[in-house]
This record gives structure tokens, C-alpha cells and sequence, in this order.
């Protein structure tokens, strides 16, 4: 059998391979939590308990309505970020005024209401969600074993990080939101309806969520506490990234998760505390984070 | 014959920022094609006056009519949409947009705004440092030309120019008082806010003199050379 640096081949790009996948995540995640602080200066901690909604959707569209993986897709999305919308405009947005610790609070028990409903009705031991009949299988591509399924989850999830970056920092509406992020009022006072704006960039960022959760659910089972087990490494990375940055969350989601996967295939027990170490490191070091401005 | 409406009058205007009451009120016209400066000290509540006519005070009071309608309770985008552009004292240029995109911000809010070729044909400098990968790294007189040219894009009739030469070299100074000419020759109507009297003198048709949040004094084009040394004591020049 083929080594590397005294590991099997295999195993290497196997941990590389959930590395990636993680990443994926990661990267989904942290760019809603990293779009929502710049634009509504809010730390969503609802993020993890909005990704576990949009799997749950899927799996209740699917069991109940015998809605598939590909319309779950776009409905569990859009769902979770009509949910979002409502969230935003009745009682989120009724914080701005004050200390950015009341967002914090609110959405935190958020989280736990939204959780503790779900653990109520289905318990924690998760629902088996298929993946679809086009994306089983996988490829051979000597060296490892590639699930068709993972490999589409990292190029969907690539695809819409990317997609949303080009959206905020090519387009004018993306203009209007990096003008936001510094100067509400001005902008405002130039006729566009920030107010508006961002209980859109919330409803956005938090479908987003809802995506990788659909995404999610065929690999990890769909469980009321899965938001809980990612949204602390998400937290890391958006602080390593630095708050606010886009480009920042996404590089340093899939960068962070294949340290993780590195992490496991060389010292397994450190591969869990890797990242607040890497985020220890990088907060005594950058401040800002890896990506980030400074703000006043 | 009638006088004409206003463009823009305020009655009994107060402002509130907390606790402490800033504007105590501030009554002033201005009248269509006119440029008008609001003079006085520094914290006197010119700055105030013109975030409160934005919307962007949200402690305000007292009346503020635009061509006729009341638009104290209106927020700040609906007031924007009137064609009420507002260039801030600190010139709020974004860091995080391109040169280009600073001044494509602000969307037309009604037709016969100028063009983009007018617009460098006024500030020729914008045209040069247009590709600029951020609008931070312009120098001060070149964020004020884009602070400045960017709200004439909109259509927008009234401009609020609060300090347009504050810390510039002369020389620029010179030059973008020659744009205010220029720009109220095309038929904008001006407030003008400025500190530096001499730069407002030679530009307004009127001139209102705000102190500890009210107008004190007005004075006319005409007026000035004889009451000289009233205003000096006013403003403490």
C-alpha cells in the first residue's frame, strides 16, 4: 500500500476528503454569521439551531409530505429564511438600539427555544435522511474512495460561498451592504432603505444556514442538537477569520477544516482542540482576525 | 403677486441627541435657487440642524417643510427620495468601496441628475482617480470633490453641504467654491454649513447666524459689508 509521510495513502485523503467536507460546512456557516455581524452588528448564536432547521425541514418535508432531497433544497432554504425574516422584523430588529449583548442573549435563547422544541417532539437521537438515488455511489480514483454525494456537497457549498461573494463584492447591492457595514446612517440619508436591507441580509444569511443543513442531512443524521456541536468551531473560525469578513470566513472554514483533518490523521487527540488553540494563536497575534479591519 | 414657497423652511426646530437638547428652534427659509450658509461657533448646532432635516436625528420636533409638506416624521431614505442630498461634514467616503463605487452609491432619486461626464468635468480630479481601489486612499480635497460629486448623480435639487472646506489646502478650497458657483448656476438650491466665513461670504445669498441651537441673526448678500464687524463679534472671527 501506497504511504505518505508514513500514513496510508487511503487514510490520508480519507481525513483530507471529511477535512474538505467539514470545511464545507464551516465555510457555509461562518460566511452567514460573518455577513449578519457586519450588516446587523448582531453575533447570531440562533446560526446552529437555523443550519438544524433547515435539515429537519427536509427530513419533515420528505416524511410527511413525500417532498425529495432536490425541491427540499430550495424549500428548506427558503423556509428557514422566511422564518429569518420574521425573526428579524419582530424581535431582533427591536434591539439595535442597544448594547450588542442583547442581540446576543435574544438569539442565544433563540437557539435553545428552537432546540428545545425540536428534542421535545423527536429526541436526540437523530432521523436517517438518504441521500438522493443520482448522487449514491461513488468514484474510484485510485489513490481513494470518493463518495459521489460528499464530492457534490463540496462543490455546492463552493459554489454558493462563491457565488455569495461575488454578490457582495461585485454587485451594487453588494455595494450598498459594504457601505452599510460602515456608515448606516449615511446611507440611509442617500434614499436606500437600510432597515430593510437588513432584515433581508438576515433572512439571506440565515437560509444559507437552512442550505447546509439540507446538505448536511444525508451525511451527518438529522438530529435537534447537530447545530449545537458545529456552531463553537464556527464561532472560532469567524473570530480567526475575522468578524465581519467574507472572504475571510470562507478561506478560513475550509482552511480549518482540513488543518482538523490533518489534525486527526497525524495526532488524533489534539484534532478537536486544534482550532481554539489556532484561534488562541491568532488572537494574541491579529486581534482582528486573519482577514479583518479594525472597527471602532 | 404671491412670494414663491420655499424649497426648504423650518420652524421651531429641536433636537434632541439623549439627555442633551442640541437645537432649541432653529427657524430658517430658503428659498428655490438660493445658496444659504448657516454660520456660528463650533457645537452652535449647525451640523445638528442639517441630521435633523436629513431624518437623521431621531429626537426632533417643531416643523420642517420641504416644497410644502411636513417631513419631520419621515425617516431618512423617504426624505432622500424627495430629492434632499446631504454631504456630510466628515465626508463619508466607504473604505470598503472602489472610488467608482463610492460614487455610484447613492441611486437617482428623481430625473436630471448629472452626468458622469459633468460631474469630472466639475472635479476633474474624480476622473483620474476613478479606477482607485478605495475611496480611503484619496486626500482629503479629492474625498470631499467625491463626497460632493456623487449626491449630484441623484437628481437630487437641495443639497446639505455641512463643512465642504473643512481642513483643506487653499487651492482646493478655491476650486470647490467654484463648483458651488457653478452648480448654482445650473439651478441647485444650497445650505451651506461652514466655519470658514470668508469662503461662505463670497458664496451665499444669505447667511443665518446659529448660536446655542437657535438663529440669531440673518444677514443678506447686501448686508454684509456694512455690518462686518456685527458678525465677527457673532461668529468670534
Amino acid at each position: 500500500m501506497q504511504e505518505l509521510l508514513g500514513i496510508p495513502a487511503p487514510l490520508l485523503f480519507g481525513q483530507l476528503l471529511i477535512g474538505l467536507i467539514n470545511g464545507a460546512f464551516y465555510a457555509l456557516l461562518s460566511l452567514g454569521l460573518a455577513v449578519i455581524f457586519g450588516v446587523l452588528n448582531v453575533i447570531n448564536f440562533a446560526h446552529g439551531a437555523l443550519y438544524m432547521l433547515g435539515a429537519f425541514m427536509a427530513w419533515l418535508l420528505l416524511t410527511y409530505l413525500g417532498i425529495g432531497y432536490w425541491p427540499a433544497l430550495i424549500l428548506s432554504p427558503l423556509i428557514v429564511g422566511a422564518a429569518g425574516i420574521v425573526i428579524e422584523r419582530t424581535m431582533l430588529s427591536r434591539l439595535y438600539e442597544l448594547d450588542h449583548l442583547y442581540g446576543l442573549l435574544f438569539t442565544f435563547g433563540l437557539a435553545l427555544i428552537i432546540e428545545g422544541t425540536f428534542i421535545n417532539f423527536y429526541g436526540v437521537s437523530g432521523q436517517p435522511y438518504a441521500p438522493p438515488k443520482m448522487l449514491t455511489g461513488g468514484y474510484n480514483l485510485g489513490f481513494m474512495f470518493l463518495p459521489t454525494y460528499r464530492a457534490w456537497v463540496i462543490v455546492a457549498s463552493l459554489l454558493v460561498c462563491f457565488g455569495t461573494w461575488l454578490l457582495i463584492e461585485r454587485t451594487r447591492l453588494g455595494s450598498y451592504l459594504r457601505a452599510a457595514v460602515e456608515r448606516p446612517d449615511l446611507v440611509r440619508a442617500f434614499g436606500i432603505n437600510v432597515p430593510l436591507m437588513m432584515t433581508l441580509t438576515y433572512g439571506f444569511a440565515v437560509a444559507l444556514a437552512g442550505f447546509a443543513g439540507v446538505l448536511a442531512a444525508p451525511i451527518y443524521t438529522v438530529s435537534p442538537i447537530m447545530g449545537q456541536n458545529l456552531i463553537i468551531v464556527v464561532f472560532a473560525i469567524v473570530v480567526i477569520g475575522g468578524l465581519g469578513s467574507i472572504l475571510g470566513s470562507i478561506v478560513t472554514g475550509l482552511g480549518i477544516g482540513l488543518i482538523e483533518g490533518l489534525t486527526r490523521t497525524f495526532y488524533p487527540e489534539a484534532s478537536s482542540t486544534v482550532i481554539f488553540v489556532i484561534m488562541a494563536i491568532v488572537l494574541i497575534i491579529r486581534p482582528h482576525g486573519l482577514f479583518g479591519r479594525s472597527r471602532e | 403677486m404671491t412670494e414663491p414657497q420655499p424649497v426648504l423652511s423650518t420652524r421651531d426646530l429641536n433636537a434632541w441627541y439623549g439627555e442633551s437638547h442640541i437645537l432649541h428652534g432653529v427657524d430658517f427659509d430658503v428659498n428655490r435657487g438660493e445658496v444659504v450658509s448657516l454660520l456660528g461657533r463650533n457645537g452652535a448646532g449647525k451640523t445638528t440642524t442639517l441630521r435633523a432635516i436629513m431624518g437623521l436625528i431621531r429626537q426632533r420636533q417643531g416643523s420642517i417643510l420641504h416644497e410644502g409638506e411636513e417631513i419631520i416624521a419621515m425617516k431618512p431614505e423617504r426624505i432622500a427620495r424627495r430629492g434632499i442630498a446631504y454631504c456630510p461634514e466628515e465626508r463619508g467616503i466607504f473604505a470598503s468601496l472602489t472610488v467608482e463605487e463610492n460614487l455610484l452609491l447613492p441611486p437617482a432619486v428623481q430625473p436630471g441628475g448629472l452626468e458622469l461626464a459633468e460631474i469630472f468635468e466639475l472635479f476633474p480630479n474624480l476622473e483620474e482617480r476613478r479606477k482607485g481601489a478605495s475611496g480611503a486612499r484619496l486626500s482629503g480635497g479629492e474625498q470631499q470633490m467625491l463626497a460632493i460629486g456623487r449626491i449630484l448623480r441623484t437628481g437630487a435639487k437641495l443639497l446639505l453641504l455641512d463643512e465642504p472646506t473643512e481642513g483643506l489646502a487653499p487651492v482646493i478650497v478655491q476650486q470647490i467654491g467654484v463648483s458651488v458657483e457653478r452648480l448654482r448656476e445650473r439651478g441647485f438650491t444650497i445650505v451651506l454649513v461652514e466655519q470658514n466665513f470668508h469662503f461662505a461670504a463670497r458664496l451665499a445669498d444669505r447667511h443665518y447666524v446659529i448660536e446655542h441651537g437657535r438663529v440669531v441673526e440673518q444677514f443678506s448678500r447686501d448686508d454684509i459689508d456694512a455690518r462686518m464687524g456685527e458678525l465677527y463679534e457673532l461668529l468670534g472671527v
